[in-house]
């Protein structure tokens, strides 16, 4: 399955928890091609081709945070649901939120996951090797 | 007819009324006083007539009588012998007693009642004339003594004197029929006397009876005129004055006083009935309505347009306030909102930074590893224990802005479910004695805010508990409707003076550092009980234990 590596997108605004991604990536061997946006405002022009980028392969597997600066977690959520070309994506979310409204509502629109940033490193990294393996197992269509 | 006479008594003012009534008294009185006067005087006139003629008549004709056959027995005796005194008295009467007499009579037999006796006299007179020529031949032919012994004068006198007395018989039995004849007139008479006293008797008994009569009928109509519906109406009064207004109606159209007292209370109880309404009104609450006033001295009409103005007013002032206090209370449910709503919010955005400062220095540990002094590295486990205390106390922050009732699936709950729910959840030492009541009651309740609350009570029977065998005992009351719990513990107790204190979030007991405790638990338990309507108390003495007690509806 080598062969079929998908592309990730990280929508989050706080510069720490990208950089914990990307090390928690890294300790697991994650080597798919991590983009990251800072708002959802910004995930929303990179999925559909308005920002400069080189990125031929639209990514399968957005992670994603709730409290975001000019477009929140949900809202982004609601929009990419809207669209016909973004709505098949894996929308995880990763947030700090533990309110049963934004779990709801997250999985309302279709969320593949629903994960609670721990504080401490250890258990991230686990979470983020689970999530890799779960990936991994998962086909996705074409195009 | 006696009703015809009672519509028409209606239409008059008693004052007519009596006046008539008095009038007619009066009348009755005079007519038959006058009728006994005149009745009286008939008898008086009657007895006059009998005392002036009639008696000295009947005396008369006896007389009269009397001196006719007194004639007849002289001339029978001068017949017989010569006997110069009766000679005398013959004369006497031939010439002037009996024409006296005869006058005297016919004189006194004027009245139209005596007119036939008057006729039988003249008849009588007639024919003693005769006799009385009769008489004289006899007087002239025995003139002498000597024509005594005279045979043919003797003879002719015998013949005279038979003549004589045959006729004065005949004259006697008429005037005695004539007696008789006056008798009876006089009797009769008498009779109409008689009759014309028994007549004013009668007439006397009858006045008796008709002023009897009358007298009745007056107070008889009196009665059913004035007295009855004076009756009535001072009953009718009556009920209005003890406060039960009722309209009435009279029952007859009349125009007397009484009429017009009837119309006047009728008015009076209009202008109650009328009140009553408004009032009424006002008492449901329509300011609106016109208080109708009778006259401009309508004290009462005043009062209650004063008081409906008044209550207008504090209606209105009500409303002010209500409208004030809706606001206020609006306004603080909406500061109470954003109060929690900062509280969540803050919360949150504290997280991320305490997240990232825990990664940091985790991230700076690995990189630093076995380059980093024991020191350093006891220093960063103690910063990471208080970056974990951080997010503890964080967390409990955002419970309790999240803890309060839950108005969605309030339903009837088994406590006694809750309960071991809540114990099977929660850590229990090994040794622990547990106590449960074998019933435990149904609650109205969200299951999650009842148990949050047995968790919150359950633990702190079970952390703060320093004995050797600790006990935890769940006890309950029936109070009304509401259900009294108590969870108490054979722990170290609590002071009287912190008794308020532990209720508050963040208060402890400890230092953080010796117990590892936030002070949320109580101020969240409480929160829950008291947005239910109860209220959280304890009781304890330090060294005894402590009883918790929460009351929750049923």
């Amino acid at each position: 399955m080598g062969d079929k590596i998908v592309n990730i997108l990280l929508v989050e605004d706080d510069e720490v928890d990208v950089m914990n991604v990307k090390r928690a990536f890294k300790k697991n061997n994650v080597t798919n091609p991590l983009f990251v946006c800072n708002n959802g405002l910004e995930a929303l022009q990179f999925l559909r081709g308005e920002k400069e980028h080189s990125v031929h392969e639209m990514p399968k597997i957005i992670l994603l945070d709730l409290n975001m600066p000019k477009m929140g977690g949900i809202e982004f959520l609601r929009e990419l649901r809207k669209d016909d070309k973004l709505k098949n994506i894996s929308v995880f979310v990763m947030t700090t939120s533990n309110e049963d409204k934004d779990k709801v509502d997250a999985y309302n629109l279709n969320v593949a996951g629903y994960i609670l940033k721990p504080l401490s490193m250890e258990r991230f990294i686990e979470a983020v090797s689970t999530l890799n393996n779960y990936w991994k197992l998962c086909e996705f269509p074409d195009k | 007819m006696f009703q015809l006479l009672l519509s028409r008594l209606y239409r008059m003012k008693i004052g007519t009324r009596t006046a008539i009534s008095y009038f007619a008294v009066i009348m009755v009185v005079l007519a038959f006083t006058t009728a006994s006067i005149l009745l009286l005087q008939y008898g008086k006139n009657i007895d006059k007539k009998i005392a002036s003629s009639f008696s000295p008549v009947i005396s008369t004709i006896k007389d009269y009588q009397y001196l006719i056959e007194e004639s007849g027995r002289l001339s029978s005796d001068l017949t017989l012998q010569p006997n110069n005194t009766k000679k005398l008295r013959l004369e006497k009467i031939l010439s002037r007693i009996y024409t006296r007499q005869k006058l005297t009579l016919i004189g006194l037999c004027q009245e139209p009642g005596l007119s036939d006796v008057k006729k039988r006299i003249i008849g009588v007179d007639r024919k003693f004339e005769s006799v009385m020529v009769a008489e004289k031949e006899l007087l002239q032919l025995l003139d002498t003594t000597t024509a005594y012994h005279d045979p043919v004068k003797i003879q002719q006198a015998n013949r005279l004197k038979e003549r004589i007395e045959l006729e004065i018989s005949k004259q006697r039995l008429i005037l005695s029929e004539t007696s008789l004849q006056a008798i009876s007139v006089f009797n009769k008479l008498d009779a109409q006397k008689f009759a014309s006293y028994r007549t004013l008797s009668y007439l006397l008994l009858i006045m008796i009876v008709v002023i009897g009569f009358l007298a009745i009928l007056s107070i008889y109509i009196t009665n059913i005129t004035i007295i009855k519906p004076i009756k009535e109406l001072s009953s009718i009064l009556d009920e209005v004055g003890a406060g039960k207004i009722v309209s009435f109606q009279s029952y007859v159209s009349r125009s007397d006083e009484i009429g017009e007292m009837i119309e006047s209370a009728q008015k009076v109880v209009k202008g109650f009935k009328t009140k009553e309404q408004v009032a009424n009104a006002i008492g449901k609450g329509d300011y609106d309505i016109k208080v109708p006033m009778l006259s401009r001295r309508d004290r009462l009409g005043k009062a209650l347009t004063e008081m409906k103005e008044n209550l207008k007013r504090s209606k209105i002032k009500e409303a002010e306030n209500i409208k004030s206090l809706e606001a206020y209370t609006s306004r603080l449910e909406k500061k109470n909102r954003e109060l929690d709503q900062f509280a969540y919010i803050t919360s949150h955005d504290l997280k991320s930074p305490l997240r990232g400062i825990n990664n940091l220095t985790e991230w700076i540990q690995e990189d630093m590893g076995e380059h980093m002094s024991p020191e350093s590295k006891n220093h960063f486990t103690l910063l990471r224990g208080r970056v974990f205390r951080m997010e503890a106390l964080i967390n409990s922050i955002l419970k309790y802005s999240r803890a309060g009732k839950t108005n969605e699936n309030q339903e009837q709950v088994n406590s006694k479910d809750i309960v071991y729910g809540v114990l099977e959840k929660t850590d229990l030492p090994t040794n622990i004695s547990i106590l449960i009541d074998e019933q435990l009651p149904l609650v109205k309740a969200n299951r999650k805010d009842l148990e949050e609350v047995f968790n919150v009570f359950i633990s702190n029977a079970i952390n703060h508990n320093t004995s050797l065998e600790p006990i935890l005992n769940i006890t309950y009351k029936n109070i009304g409707s509401r259900i009294e719990f108590c969870i108490a513990d054979n722990g170290p107790g609590i002071p009287a003076e912190f008794h308020e204190k532990i209720f508050t979030i963040f208060q402890t007991l400890e230092r953080r550092d010796d117990v590892e405790n936030i002070g949320a638990g109580l101020a969240i338990g409480k929160k829950i009980v008291e947005d239910y309507g109860g209220k959280v108390w304890l009781n304890s003495e330090p060294k005894n234990g402590a009883k918790f007690y929460f009351d929750w509806p049923t």
